[in-house]
């Protein structure tokens, strides 16, 4: 079983850090990050804004800003190592291996080209097409998407805001990539439009069998369409499994926290966010990172960072990175009461 | 009081920078030069310098006597150069000063008032856009007199534009914002707003529009000098180079011709980067790029 | 046409229309009078009038100004105070003159400024970067007239690669008619001024469009561009550079009037026959007809300028709707 998930890893991460450079120093934006990523299979990203997430997908997509630094670790794409290949080799796996569905479809699009001619440019980045093919492509990703064919020819202030996501969306199809990775592909738009691009994208995926991975701060979004999780906490990973088990019985801290800030509608548990915020990324930290603002803390979390612990689970396996994580279910009956998350901002 | 409150940010500014802190150190140099040029010349520019012998000094190559040499004429070089400093900065800081004077105040009214006043003005703006700057200097100086406010004035009637558009622009933008609204609930006149409100915040983009109008009054005014339109009585670096040219002997004498170039070029060169150091202060969208 | 552009059109129209009229009264306005040189107070007053007659100087001002406004209608634009003859006819090969030294030179330098803005400015940092930015702006700090007599000095008299001056060598086509434009001799004697004035002329879009690539660096659809896999070159000219061709591009029409304008030095030191030259000589000779049909010509130059830049603007940039 093992042996077969190792095998079929489409993207694997292993080791990684990430500092940028800025002139006050180096920041540590990723920490010893380890992930793999299995073919066909959904795997949400969550964390709060700032956490890192973005820098690891720049990263993944090799377009990390110039003072980015990846120190060490390696991104394997099916056993390849991408941060050794050359420039050449590196450019032709962009997109055609993984594709992105980006934040903003609004500014991801060049204003001043057409919808149908930035998807063809990507195709064409990576194999010769002659006009006619093009079209036809175009045509049959819009009607894949649900976006009428014949609006290829317009410009993107042309289109609305859900049409804009869904063009990003064809443009990430264009080359049957094995992984899609979309960066909270849905948040400028409203819920309804929301819940129809999300129907579609599942169906894709069925349909492709690409994996995907959606990045978000929204837990409730990776509840629906996700198998996997992976959480996300100041540039490092502290707690991955299956959905449904993390949320039925986190063991991160962070994790609970994080569940407790969810809003339920109709339930009459108030949502309570995690008092104080992220540490400076700047400072040198021995420790877990999640310790200033954690419960549970004691001395070692402060001096030592803790270990990734995997742990057997009938959905698969989980990871958690935590000293005391095997307090975590006596934790997670207290957590729902806003004093406990106070106190520790006190000390 | 805002305006050298302006100054000293623009100051600051300019000298956090290396680049900018040469250019200003140069414009200094410049300044000074203009103030006690002609008290420091060792000779009379106008004077022709006769040798040992009494032949009269023609196109005498740089010596210890005369530092950058003699004109045609027997005049020292040197001192020519000393004494033009003086009209590039007066013509110059007064164009410079006055089209932004002028050209701020109409762009605020026209900005902040806009409907009719503000079409009359971007009209007139239009027009002026259409007319050939240099030579509409040179006809002004050639009917109405050679003298350098004629030129200042000729200047300013066309440069002011430029100020006016660039801020019309902003106190456009500007007139929108909350603490406008907020001045304006309390009852402060149209004037106030203007003048206490706005002001104040299109300052620093007026203070842009001074260096660059003073970078094209110094080479126009030595462009017209060289075009042999400038004040007779004055001695300039554009005029010292028109008679250069006019003697046709300036490519046998390199130390007349090069000198005064090199120092319009080394003056309009500072002030251009002054200009963008405070400019990427005032516009910092220019420098992060990330 | 869409009436966005006739409005636009009429705008332009008014605008020139009063310009002309401004300046049919700024040449009577300004203190001085300019017929003095033509009509020597030292004639006899019989000669005097029969001269103010030929010129129409003897009508009250505004007749003047009906048959000056309906002499422009049918393009006449008089009789030149200096030569006696039509100002059309002097001025014609003249603009031509201008036009063939002004931009192609224009067009070199916002061409090569774009290009070299936007590969250094996207780089981003270099050494050349800094430096050009230098060289460029102290080249522009320099009078166009200096640049080229030093050029001159060095160019013509030392290596004695140009001509010193002049359209065509003197003598070698004694019509100066249409010949001599496709003559080597020609293209030797623009080559010179052609150099200088993209020289003097290269920092603004060099400058400009380094800016406007900078700014774009940090835009998503860059990076979205580079995830697609393009090459570093397709992001640079497809979509960074397209889109910061935008500001130059508009520029470029508008300068060009400007630039016909300020010919007026470089035609000078190169003695070169066209519009600039005959202004200066013009105003020397005090024969305003001739100026103002040459301001004329470059005020129309300027709005006809203006207008093609707003038709690239809605041309290049879709975003522009023009109702």
């Amino acid at each position: 079983m093992r042996e077969q998930q190792e095998n079929a890893a489409v993207l694997r991460v292993r080791g990684l850090n990430v500092d940028y450079q800025t002139k006050k120093g180096a920041a540590k934006a990723l920490k010893d990050i380890d992930f793999a990523i299995h073919a066909g299979e959904r795997v949400g990203l969550v964390g709060e804004s700032g956490c890192g997430k973005s820098t690891l997908l720049k990263t993944i997509m090799g377009v990390l800003p110039k003072n980015g630094d990846v120190t060490s670790g390696r991104i394997e794409l099916d056993g390849v190592n991408l941060l050794e290949v050359d420039d050449e080799t590196r450019r032709k796996a962009r997109w055609a291996e993984v594709a992105m569905i980006t934040q903003s479809a609004l500014n991801a699009l060049n204003p001043v080209r057409r919808v149908g001619d930035q998807i063809i440019e990507a195709v064409r980045a990576h194999r010769p097409i002659d006009k006619q093919e093009a079209n036809a492509l175009v045509h049959r990703l819009f009607e894949m998407v649900g976006v009428a064919p014949e609006r290829a020819r317009d410009y993107p202030h042309q289109f609305s805001g859900g049409m804009r996501q869904r063009a990003v969306i064809a443009m990430a199809l264009a080359l049957s990539p094995k992984m899609i990775v979309a960066d909270e592909p849905t948040t400028a738009l409203d819920v309804i439009v929301q819940d129809q691009i999300f129907a579609r994208l599942r169906e894709l995926q069925a349909e492709n069998q690409f994996a995907l991975i959606l990045v978000t701060h929204d837990l409730a979004l990776v509840a629906e369409n996700c198998q996997r999780v992976m959480v996300m906490y100041a540039g490092t990973l502290v707690e991955s499994g299956p959905t449904e088990e993390v949320i039925a019985a986190p063991k991160h801290p962070y994790t609970i926290g994080l569940i407790n800030a969810v809003s339920v509608l109709g339930s009459d548990k108030q949502p309570i966010s995690i008092p104080g915020s992220p540490p400076d990324l700047m400072e040198k930290i021995d420790g877990c990172r999640f310790a200033q603002r954690c419960p549970l803390a004691t001395s070692i979390c402060k001096d030592q960072m803790p270990e990734a612990v995997v742990i057997a689970s009938p959905g698969g396996e989980r990871m958690v990175r935590c000293h005391h994580w095997q307090q975590a279910e006596d934790f997670a009956l207290r957590a729902s009461n806003p004093d406990v998350w106070q106190s520790v901002s006190a000390v | 009081m805002a305006v050298m409150d302006i100054l000293r940010k623009f100051y600051q500014a300019t000298w956090a920078t290396t680049g900018g802190r040469i250019s200003l150190l140069v414009f200094g140099f410049c300044v000074i030069l203009a103030i006690v040029g002609p008290w420091i010349a060792p000779f009379d520019p106008m004077a022709r310098n006769y040798d040992a012998a009494g032949k009269l000094l023609r196109l005498a190559p740089p010596s210890s006597e005369h530092w950058l040499g003699t004109t045609v004429f027997g005049r020292d070089v040197f001192s020519q150069m000393l004494w033009g400093a003086r009209p590039a900065m007066i013509i110059g800081v007064l164009t410079a000063v006055g089209s932004v004077i002028i050209g701020l105040n109409f762009g605020l009214i026209a900005g902040y008032f806009g409907g009719r006043i503000d079409s009359l003005l971007m009209r007139i703006t239009d027009i002026l856009l259409g007319l050939p700057f240099l030579p509409f200097i040179i006809v002004v100086l050639s009917l109405s007199g050679r003298s350098i406010w004629t030129i200042v004035l000729a200047m300013v009637v066309v440069l002011w534009r430029s100020t006016a558009r660039i801020v019309r622009a902003e106190v456009m933008s500007l007139r929108e914002r909350q603490f406008v609204a907020a001045a304006r609930t309390t009852g402060a006149s149209d004037f106030d707003i203007l003048y206490r409100e706005i002001a104040p915040n299109v300052l620093p983009l007026a203070m842009t529009s001074i260096t660059f109008a003073l970078a094209w009054a110094i080479i126009t005014e030595a462009s017209i000098g060289f075009l042999g339109f400038g004040d007779p009585d004055v001695v300039s670096w554009g005029s010292i180079i028109y008679e250069a040219y006019a003697s046709q002997m300036m490519y046998r004498a390199p130390w007349w011709v090069v000198p005064p170039g090199v120092a319009i070029m080394v003056l309009v060169t500072s002030v251009y980067f002054i200009g963008r150091a405070y400019e990427d202060v005032v516009n910092p969208r220019l420098q992060e790029g990330r | 046409m869409s009436s966005f552009w006739l409005r636009r059109l009429w705008h332009s129209a008014l605008t020139l229309f009063t310009m002309l009229t401004l300046m049919f009264f700024m040449f009577r306005m300004l203190p001085g009078d300019p017929t003095a040189t033509v009509i020597s107070p030292a004639l006899y007053p019989k000669a005097q009038e029969a001269l103010k007659i030929q010129f129409g100087l003897d009508k009250p001002l505004w007749e003047q100004y009906l048959r000056y406004l309906g002499n422009l209608a049918t393009l006449d634009f008089g009789l030149s105070f200096h030569t006696g003859r039509p100002v059309a006819e002097e001025i014609g090969g003249r603009l031509l003159n201008t036009i063939l030294l002004v931009f192609p030179s224009m067009i070199a330098a916002y061409v090569l400024g774009s290009f070299v803005g936007a590969i250094l400015g996207w780089k981003r940092g270099s050494k050349t970067e800094a430096i050009l930015v230098f060289v460029s702006t102290a080249l522009q700090s320099a009078p166009v007239f200096w640049l080229s007599m030093i050029a001159i000095l060095f160019f013509s008299i030392k290596l004695d690669l140009f001509p010193v001056g002049h359209i065509v060598t003197p003598g070698m086509f004694p019509d100066e008619d249409w010949r001599m434009y496709f003559s080597l001799d020609f293209l030797h004697h623009l080559a010179l001024p052609f150099l200088i004035n993209t020289i003097y002329n290269f920092c603004f879009p060099f400058l400009l469009m380094r800016s406007s690539i900078l700014a774009t660096v940090g835009e998503e659809y860059i990076e979205l561009a580079r995830m697609k896999g393009l090459t570093e070159k397709a992001v640079l000219y497809r979509h960074a550079m397209r889109n910061s061709l935008l500001p130059i591009a508009t520029t470029l029409p508008m300068t060009l009037g400007w630039a016909v304008a300020g010919s007026v030095v470089i035609e000078t030191v190169f003695s070169w026959p066209g519009l600039g030259l005959l202004m200066v000589e013009a105003v020397g000779h005090s024969d305003f007809p001739m100026v103002q049909a040459a301001f004329l010509l470059i005020a129309a130059l300027t709005v006809a300028g203006t207008l093609m830049a707003d038709l690239l603007y809605s041309i290049l940039d879709p975003r522009i709707v023009n109702h």
